[in-house]
């Protein structure tokens, strides 16, 4: 056979392969609103930048009439590409080659592309569309899911992992994307939960459609399971792409750098925060009013609306942004916001990214409901998360900061690197109004006039303490600062903090409180 | 602004009226209610398989009250309480979710004249426990025990 036959038998096979589940398959998946795995991984990398790997793989299911059976790629597509020119590795499960359904080489070729991605240090991308363990391979099943967990896990902190849920993902399998440090969803189309609706149904008597129990809105706003929301595929992968942008290849190095700009003019901080805590205002558009080109992308933005996290360039450097948002309950830290606080600050650590947090909350929400869910345990995570973190620490103090939410914050105790202050700054143990009612309860309760009283209390209170100046007198602010100036300050520390070399003590790993 | 006047209500906090947005889960919140320890509920949802009780009887603490079939387990539920059966909510074979209400008890009074009568050198208690239902996981198929 000379070698153009072996070479035009080659492309037969490869384009047999290509086609994956067939046309009927490819229909239906067509039909649910779904692209097809190779439509996914060429729509998402850059041009003519995928490289497969394990085009020709084959299952070795032999029970069930399996061994008669052809699964083209064993129903995952591999390889490695280059989003933005970065270099990544990605996987793509095939839901048009029975399900989606992970057997052992599957699962293979998942852990090689994985281990790949290791070797390389370049970031891993996970787009799940899969039915779940191939039942008829058995336990290879579930050895090839542990596998994966156990190389997401090795992976962490290493490379950025990102998980794209394009379809079922259920049962085991969601403790990949569970695993990893970004998780998008796709309105309609992404579905994820441990045990299904029919389960729920027969065991429990609960009804309740995929939709409400694990649909894109229900893991982007209740469970704070997904990070990021779509409404399409397309652009979904444009979030992707815009987060890879954000952030570095692997944990020795630095985000690209970008040309610096200068925030737009539309964006003035002055006209942005009322000068009376009780009245709010969105702190993203602080942020825009901060950052480079007033550019700012949030994570999570409808899980704990009440914090704000997500990223932006400071002279076209990434910068993570950690914010109290009052304008939802008044910016109160809480356990969804602590979690989610808690996590970015953690990635931000491991990945070199600087910190600016933007302090304005009024403490740690109170409650039954938040006390039993463990705001103690969940709370606490801000605390070492920030206190754990080696990277360039800055915070703002923009107006009401009391409590243990004050602490919390990336205060000075923490060992913030740098805290700003605006004149409008109120550090206190609580608000005026409540901490005069304690402090001069008797004087209240035993005037002629008590509300004339508390009044006077109230005022006499905050002039004493709702301001930056007592704060600032013990050092635990290092500056007062014009709010106007807020970003030629950020601008200067960020750049002196660029040697910071914070050594910590041998150990294997923290325990934090989970 | 990204946001309206009419979207903001009072939030109070130690004594501030901040103005600001609620979010969902937040005006979701239940008060909390304390627990009745004369309503026993369903702690876990699935098939009732045996009554073992009777309206009008008196039950102790550690009684044998139900067996619920519950994640494919033959639950059995005890009382932890004291008291005479008021009222039986739930018959054979009906599917019960969770916290639903499965027996209730007379009323408190009651059961403290009948904690006095039967102790009546001890000071009166008030009727304690919070929780008031214990559920034990049994393997209780016989067959499957024999079998080991």
């Amino acid at each position: 056979m000379s070698l153009k036959r072996k070479t035009q038998e080659f492309v037969e096979r490869r384009e047999q392969i290509l086609q994956g589940g067939g046309e009927t398959a490819i229909r239906k998946q067509q039909a649910m609103g779904k692209m097809t795995a190779r439509e996914r991984v060429i729509g998402l990398l850059d041009e003519d930048s995928f490289q497969e790997y394990d085009l020709f793989a084959q299952h070795e299911g032999r029970d069930f009439d399996m061994d008669k059976k052809e699964l083209p790629g064993d129903g995952v597509i591999t390889g490695t590409g280059k989003i933005y020119g970065s270099p990544l590795c990605i996987f793509a499960q095939d839901f048009t080659v029975a399900g989606g359904s992970l057997g052992l080489m599957h699962a293979r070729k998942i852990t090689k592309i994985m281990d790949h991605a290791l070797k390389l240090k370049v970031p891993l991308i996970g787009i799940n569309d899969s039915g779940g363990a191939r039942v008829q391979e058995g336990v290879n099943s579930l050895a090839g899911y542990g596998e994966i967990f156990y190389r997401n896990t090795l992976a962490s902190g290493v490379i950025p992992q990102i998980s794209v849920i394009l379809g079922p993902c259920a049962g085991g399998a969601v403790y990949s994307p569970a695993l990893t440090d970004f998780v998008f969803v796709v309105d309609n189309i992404s579905k994820m939960f441990i045990t299904g609706p029919e389960v729920i149904k027969t065991v429990l008597g609960e009804e309740i459609s995929m939709e409400e129990l694990g649909g894109a809105r229900i893991h982007s706003s209740v469970t704070g399971n997904a990070h990021f929301f779509a409404n399409s595929e397309q652009e979904c992968f444009e979030q992707i792409k815009t987060l890879i942008s954000y952030i570095p290849w692997n944990n020795s190095q630095k985000a690209k750098r970008l040309r610096p700009r200068n925030p737009k003019n539309s964006f003035r901080i002055d006209e942005i925060v009322p000068v009376d805590p009780k009245q709010p205002y969105d702190v993203r558009n602080v942020i825009r009013a901060i950052a480079d080109g007033s550019e700012f992308f949030e994570i999570m933005e409808n899980f704990a609306q009440n914090l704000v996290i997500g990223y932006a360039r400071m002279n076209g450097q990434t910068v993570g942004f950690v914010a109290n948002q009052p304008i939802y309950l008044a910016g109160v830290l809480d356990v969804d916001s602590s979690d989610k606080a808690a996590r970015f600050i953690r990635f931000c650590d491991a990945f070199n990214i600087p910190l600016i947090t933007l302090v304005d909350l009024p403490g740690y929400l109170p409650g039954v409901d938040q006390e039993h869910a463990g705001v103690i345990r969940h709370g606490a995570k801000v605390l070492y998360a920030y206190s754990e973190a080696t990277v360039p620490r800055i915070t703002v103090i923009l107006r009401k900061a009391y409590g243990g939410g004050y602490i919390a914050m990336n205060s000075r105790h923490l060992n913030a690197d740098i805290v700003f202050a605006w004149p409008s700054a109120e550090i206190a143990v609580m608000g005026p109004e409540g901490a005069a009612n304690i402090i001069f309860r008797k004087e209240i309760t035993t005037a002629d006039d008590p509300e004339k009283m508390r009044k006077q209390k109230i005022k006499e209170y905050k002039d004493k303490f709702a301001n930056p100046y007592v704060a600032a007198a013990k050092g635990y602010v290092d500056a007062v600062i014009e709010p106007g100036e807020t970003r030629k300050f950020l601008l200067h520390a960020l750049e002196v903090l660029e040697t910071k070399d914070v050594p910590r003590p041998q150990r294997k790993h923290g325990c934090i409180p989970l | 602004m990204d946001h309206e006047e009419k979207d903001l209500e009072i939030f109070s906090f130690e004594g501030t009226d901040y103005k600001t947005k609620l979010t969902d889960k937040f005006r979701k919140h239940q008060p909390y209610q304390p627990e009745d320890p004369t309503k026993i509920k369903a702690q876990i949802p699935g098939t009732m398989l045996k009554v073992l009780v009777r309206e009008g009887q008196y039950i102790n603490p550690s009684k044998l009250l139900f067996i619920l079939e519950a994640m494919k387990m033959k639950n059995k539920v005890f009382s932890t309480v004291s008291g005479r059966i008021k009222k039986i909510h739930i018959i054979e074979g009906q599917i019960v979710t969770k916290n639903q209400l499965l027996l209730e008890l007379g009323e408190p009074e009651s059961l403290l004249k009948k904690l006095l009568e039967k102790s009546p050198p001890k000071p009166p208690k008030p009727p304690k426990p919070p929780k008031p239902v214990k559920e034990k996981r049994n393997k209780k198929d016989s067959k499957a025990s024999l079998s080991k």
